[in-house]
């Protein structure tokens, strides 16, 4: 394999769960997901020899997931994303532009530390929703409380985590 | 707005998103920063469940090393990668190039991931490995997740705390040295945390046939719907979209409703299912007071097949059924909604008195398909008319199973179908005068089969 070809296999694993977020989208399952990409690293390792080196890498990656998420899904019957052009096509275009961005995947150490800072009712109900990947619905009856109030909490969870990694990656660049 | 945003991501990716929900994402989504906002969402997520799912390994391992105060079975290892260090630490993975035998695909990417890490494009990094158990047997492909790296399974392998399993052929099982084997079935996905001695393992797809030898600490098991603890035992967990629901052949098992924190013991030859609201220990075989076909009759000459909108329908008597002779397959194709199809069992004229029953159970041999399936009952026919007058009461389960089970519905958990033929009596349930009952295949395609249809009595 030439080297231009391996730097595009270590910035695939190095995107990894930018590709499962994109996937995961298209998928509505996070379990799917993880599934999609593991199939997905096989057959981008097998064909990284007929990609061409002047096209778009990771438009040529989510290429691939869109279709192996298609087959996936045709087990499902729950609206989603990969199965409304209009949807896919706008899901697509947004992680395209997100391409070059930093995003939270880079700040896991802080990431790390910012959700060890959580209360542990918080912390459980993040493993909850993300580890056992319960629904909010299921959420919502397992707390005795509504799904908009389960909504709610994991959005001030997700806004807590985001400023602290945000405030520490900012004093860690003035240092 | 971005509180919006993040319900209406919720709600695409639970699939509870209406149309004009789609609308209105569609409408944030033409901004340029709510695209950017639901990627930061999207990604958010994915590091977290990531970050939980590294802490809980990281803290199974760290529990057994303050529990022993030592690491027997944990090896320092620098773990240049995970491809090139099985082999040489177990002795046990074959070699890339004795992988012929496994499919081209797999052992291509074996190959590949193989020569990537001796390019140590994969971060050496310092780590320790606890063994848990040995990948005994494997039919078809498989995967095994391994922190960051995603492996090819092969027959041999040695697995540690914190590896999750995907099945995507046939078959695996896996052996623990106290002789506690599971075996998981296509689909299936299984992390194994914990330890040799106190076993902790997560299944969030699929079948899990399990042996359990006696254990000194309970062996936990935790599915979307469930907790299972064992001491010893022999059961099936299986996770259907519903629920998740555990078969117990030898010894008890207890299973907790995470969602509603009901408990139940299930004793051997019983089923329970954790996840639908409503958790009882119930009998795996149900005995008929009444056999209505048990298709030992050579010729299917009651029953007729039906399809509407260019649904196609076929039928055949198969052998062997599931307790004798025969048994019913019907082939569906069911392209549009409104469409439906299968066949008709018809009591010929003769109406049948039901009332003293309490529901109908049949065996019904499913192919996971996850498409919608009935049982129907006609009842009340208007005496003297031609044309069809019955009233109709369905039955609704998905083929989300493989394999024969019993299905036994009572007569509370049928309903009246919204679809009733012309001027029929709307009466109630009655059950005094059944005209005939059929199965009814939803949108898509596949078969099923069918034996042993028969009424029971409480």
């Amino acid at each position: 394999m030439d080297q231009a070809r391996e730097q595009l296999i270590k910035d695939f694993q190095k995107n990894r769960l930018r590709m499962v977020a994109y996937i995961r989208t298209l998928t509505g399952d996070s379990d799917t997901a993880e599934d999609v990409f593991q199939e997905l690293t096989l057959v981008v390792l097998q064909k990284i020899s007929e990609f061409r080196l002047d096209g778009d890498f990771p438009a040529w990656c989510r290429g691939i997931a869109r279709n192996l998420a298609r087959r996936e899904k045709s087990k499902s019957r729950r609206l989603v994303a990969i199965e409304d052009p209009e949807l896919l096509s706008v899901v697509d275009k947004a992680f395209d532009e997100a391409a070059q961005r930093e995003l939270l995947d880079t700040r896991r150490t802080q990431m790390r530390q910012c959700m060890e800072k959580l209360a542990p009712n918080n912390h459980e109900l993040l493993n909850q929703r993300y580890v056992l990947n319960l629904s909010l619905k299921q959420l919502a009856a397992r707390l005795n409380r509504s799904e908009g109030s389960v909504q709610v909490a994991l959005s001030r969870i997700r806004k807590t985590i985001t400023e602290c990694v945000e405030r520490n990656h900012a004093a860690e660049a003035l240092e | 707005m971005s509180e919006r945003l993040e319900a209406l991501y919720t709600q695409l990716c639970e699939g509870t998103l209406d149309s004009a929900g789609r609308e209105e994402l569609l409408s944030l989504l033409r901004d340029k920063n709510n695209r950017a906002a639901l990627v930061d969402i999207a990604v958010y997520e994915a590091v977290v469940a990531d970050e939980l799912k590294l802490a809980e390994a990281r803290g199974e391992a760290e529990a057994i090393r303050d529990k022993s105060g030592q690491l027997p079975a944990v090896r320092a290892t620098r773990r240049v990668s995970a491809v090139k260090l099985a082999p040489a630490r177990s002795g046990r993975v074959r070699s890339v190039a004795a992988q012929k035998s496994s499919s081209l695909g797999w052992a291509l990417a074996a190959m590949v991931l193989l020569s990537l890490g001796a390019m140590a494009y994969l971060k050496v990094t310092q780590s320790q490995r606890v063994d848990v158990a040995v990948l005994e047997k494997l039919e078809g492909g498989a995967t095994v997740l391994r922190g960051r790296e995603v492996l090819s399974a092969t027959a041999g392998m040695a697995l540690a705390s914190g590896d999750q399993l995907q099945v995507k052929g046939a078959a695996l099982s896996v052996a623990y040295a106290d002789g506690t084997r599971l075996a998981l079935g296509t689909g299936a996905r299984l992390a194994l945390n914990g330890s040799s001695s106190a076993k902790v393992l997560r299944l969030s797809s699929g079948k899990l046939d399990a042996n359990v030898t006696p254990q000194t600490s309970p062996l936990r098991l935790l599915t979307p719907h469930s907790e299972v603890t064992v001491l010893g035992t022999e059961f099936t967990l299986e996770i259907e979209k519903q629920g998740t629901r555990l078969e117990v052949n030898v010894g008890r098992v207890k299973l907790a409703d995470v969602t509603t924190k009901a408990e139940v013991e299930v004793p051997a030859g019983k089923f329970a299912v954790a996840g639908t609201g409503k958790l009882e220990a119930l009998p795996l075989e149900v005995k008929l007071a009444k056999l209505l076909d048990d298709f030992e009759a050579e010729k299917l000459s009651n029953w007729t097949i039906f399809a509407l909108n260019k649904s196609k329908i076929r039928q055949k008597r198969v052998t062997p059924g599931k307790a004798s002779a025969g048994a019913l397959r019907v082939d569906y194709e069911v392209p549009l909604a409104e469409g439906g199809g299968g066949t008709y069992y018809n009591l010929r004229g003769r109406s049948q008195d039901w009332s003293s029953y309490s529901g109908v159970s049949f065996w019904f041999y499913g192919n996971g398909t996850g498409n919608d399936m009935a049982f129907e009952i006609m009842e009340n026919q208007l005496p003297g008319r031609n044309e069809d007058t019955a009233e109709r009461f369905v039955y609704e389960f998905k083929d989300n199973f493989t394999g024969w089970r019993q299905i036994t519905a009572r007569w509370g958990a049928f309903k009246r179908r919204n679809w009733q033929p012309g001027k029929v009596p709307n009466d109630g349930f009655t059950l005094k005068q059944v005209n005939g009952f059929d199965f009814i295949a939803g949108t898509g395609s596949g078969w099923f089969m069918a034996d042993q249809i028969g009424l029971i009595k409480d």
